[in-house]
């Protein structure tokens, strides 16, 4: 992206600076793309919504009433009331605490996927689009097979390979989600390297490795992050679905998926054993996606 | 690629440690009935003849037996689940696109009305929120809360409703956003302001115009959402127990049902080789630019 100037003189000609233009203000695109993010109610909405989840969740040690496992048998079923503001499950859980943690969980396993997925997509797609031949015809022959398998079921088999736990669900979620990134990471190179800043570059004597650090990698990065970002509400849905079914995270660890397959028998009678831990959910998912289309809207004007 | 996807679904299911008579927590099965057992289902022949045998079985449409229920043929235990999945997916399909449509070519017309915000919120809410969590919303709503429908169940035609609802919500709102962006890229298109300039109905420039060339992108990118349906929603049949074939999908994971696997895998390639199949074609229907086989002038 060109940095955009404006100058005191006259639009009529070009800006020169020996004939006294001064430039007023000279600013680079992350500051229109973050000026442009602000903007953005919805995506202003999203961040406020993501941080107030953050401290929920990662506040949870401190501001939860009690430990995730901590139980009460003779206080259980409990509907919501100023002691239990979230009510009290089948097994005398305070259910506020529970429903804290579990937020932790799933923020958890969606950055950590998402680091995985980055870990295995980003690399390949480096060398996919920087090397090309032989190496690229393999990886992209890998994507576009993984891309026809069906992922779900992919991931309920190698989750009862493993076992379930929560490193196990970040690894599975991580290693079924690295496709998008590496395609597209494939695909900036691509067009970049035809660049000629890049063959400059080249002809000046640098490296593939510094050429890639430092000419492909900053200008590939907008639509990288944007990805990443709508990857993680994606990575936590797949956490939360797995665990619905009952495959993904057991107890003790507090997953919100697994609390509302819990809940389900019961919620005829405790209908808010059903309806909070699906607020957390859907709550998780919208902030996320919010700031995500935001950041596309603001990093790439021409999308629509 | 159905090739490709075939063998390596049949390399992975045989690579992984365990199998559906290894030793497990339950006991381990005495030797001869280990071995015998294996001789039965074949799993003692080297991979590429067991490969080779079960493609050859499976073009006759013969998936073999099932580890999870020995008395039954894969082919029959997903000729009596499917047929409950397609009688959800196909509803579902209908109303998605059907009301997707609707709400998104409303959306466009009225472009930055309060009936296009409304629009685009609800179908960003119908996009992100996981189907099983609107599944469970419904469920609080209709049949506890009112009281009217009942939580769950397979067989009356309200089983229908909570079901169907649940599972078109999301590509409702795919459709319509998809729907809204379309339309209005070709409002602003050059033949739609010369078929206005020559005076035409403003009915005749919407149908002739405008609908038919957003109908690409439809095509392009929510056809393939179809198999999807199709297949059913796991979270969706759990959670209103319907018997389809959405359980499958873990029972047979979960416990190394070959078979199964191998059959419920060529079955979603299947479809979707049909689907792509059929989008090629559609396109050289609505746009005559478009040719298979040839250069495309695009």
């Amino acid at each position: 992206m060109a940095l955009q100037v404006s100058w005191n003189a006259s639009d009529e000609r070009p800006l020169d600076l020996t004939r006294g233009d001064k430039i007023v203000h000279a600013r680079s695109a992350s500051y229109y793309a973050l000026r442009r993010f602000m903007r953005n109610k919805l995506a202003l909405f999203g961040i406020i919504l993501v941080a107030a989840l953050c401290i929920f969740g990662f506040g949870a040690p401190i501001l939860a009433p009690t430990s995730y496992s901590f139980a009460d048998l003779m206080s259980a079923n409990q509907f919501p009331s100023r002691e239990h503001p979230m009510g009290t499950d089948t097994i005398g859980h305070d259910f506020l605490s529970r429903v804290m943690y579990g937020t932790r969980t799933s923020l958890i396993v969606g950055f950590a996927a998402v680091a995985v997925a980055c870990a295995i997509g980003i690399p390949l797609g480096l060398i996919a689009g920087l090397r090309g031949g032989w190496a690229d015809f393999a990886i992209m022959r890998v994507v576009e097979i993984m891309t026809a398998f069906p992922g779900l079921l992919f991931a309920i088999f190698l989750m009862t390979v493993l076992g379930s736990s929560v490193s196990n669900i970040i690894f599975v979620i991580g290693i079924t989600s690295w496709l998008t990134i590496c395609r597209l990471m494939r695909a900036q190179l691509l067009t970049l390297r035809e660049q000629e800043y890049v063959t400059a570059a080249r002809s000046a004597g640098a490296t593939d490795v510094q050429i890639a650090l430092h000419h492909l990698l900053p200008n590939a990065v907008a639509p990288i992050i944007v990805a990443i970002t709508l990857a993680i509400p994606t990575a936590i849905f797949a956490e939360a679905g797995l665990s619905y079914l009952g495959i993904g995270i057991n107890e003790p660890t507090p997953s919100l998926g697994k609390m509302v397959a819990d809940s389900a028998p019961y919620i005829r009678l405790y209908w808010y054993l059903g309806l909070f831990p699906t607020l957390a959910i859907a709550l998780i998912m919208l902030g996320f996606s919010f700031v995500g289309d935001g950041l596309r809207d603001a990093l790439d004007p021409r999308q629509v | 690629m159905l090739f490709a996807v075939s063998v390596i679904a049949f390399l992975l299911m045989h690579a992984v440690p365990g199998g559906p008579f290894a030793p497990d927590e339950r006991g381990r099965l005495p030797e001869a009935t280990r071995v015998a057992q294996l001789a039965k289902y074949g799993l003692d022949q080297p991979l590429h003849i067991q490969y080779v045998k079960y493609m050859w079985n499976a073009l006759q449409l013969d998936f073999g037996v099932p580890f999870q229920s020995p008395t039954e043929t894969v082919t029959g235990l997903i000729a009596r689940a499917w047929p409950v999945t397609i009688k959800i997916g196909v509803p579902t399909i209908i109303l998605a696109y059907g009301m997707g449509s609707i709400l998104g070519y409303i959306a466009a017309l009225k472009q930055n009305s309060w009936i296009d915000y409304t629009v685009s919120f609800m179908s960003t809410m119908g996009i992100v929120v996981p189907n099983f969590v609107v599944a469970i919303w419904l469920l609080l709503f209709f049949s506890i809360y009112l009281g009217w429908l009942d939580p769950g169940g397979w067989g009356k035609p309200q089983h229908y409703i909570m079901p169907v609802l649940a599972y078109s919500l999301a590509p409702m709102a795919l459709v319509a956003r998809y729907t809204r962006s379309s339309i209005l890229e070709v409002m602003r298109s050059d033949h739609v302001r010369t078929a206005r300039a020559k005076g035409l109905h403003e009915r005749k420039v919407m149908t002739w115009h405008v609908s038919r060339n957003a109908l690409i992108p439809f095509v392009t990118i929510l056809l393939p959402e179809i198999p999807n349906i199709l297949t059913g929603s796991i979270f969706i049949e759990a959670t209103f127990r319907i018997p389809g074939l959405g359980r499958f999908f873990v029972t047979s994971a979960q416990g190394r049902d070959y078979p199964m696997i191998l059959a419920l895998v060529l079955l979603i390639a299947v479809l979707w080789g049909v689907t792509y199949i059929i989008t090629d074609v559609l396109y050289t229907v609505l746009d005559p630019r478009i040719r298979l086989g040839g250069r495309t002038s695009h």
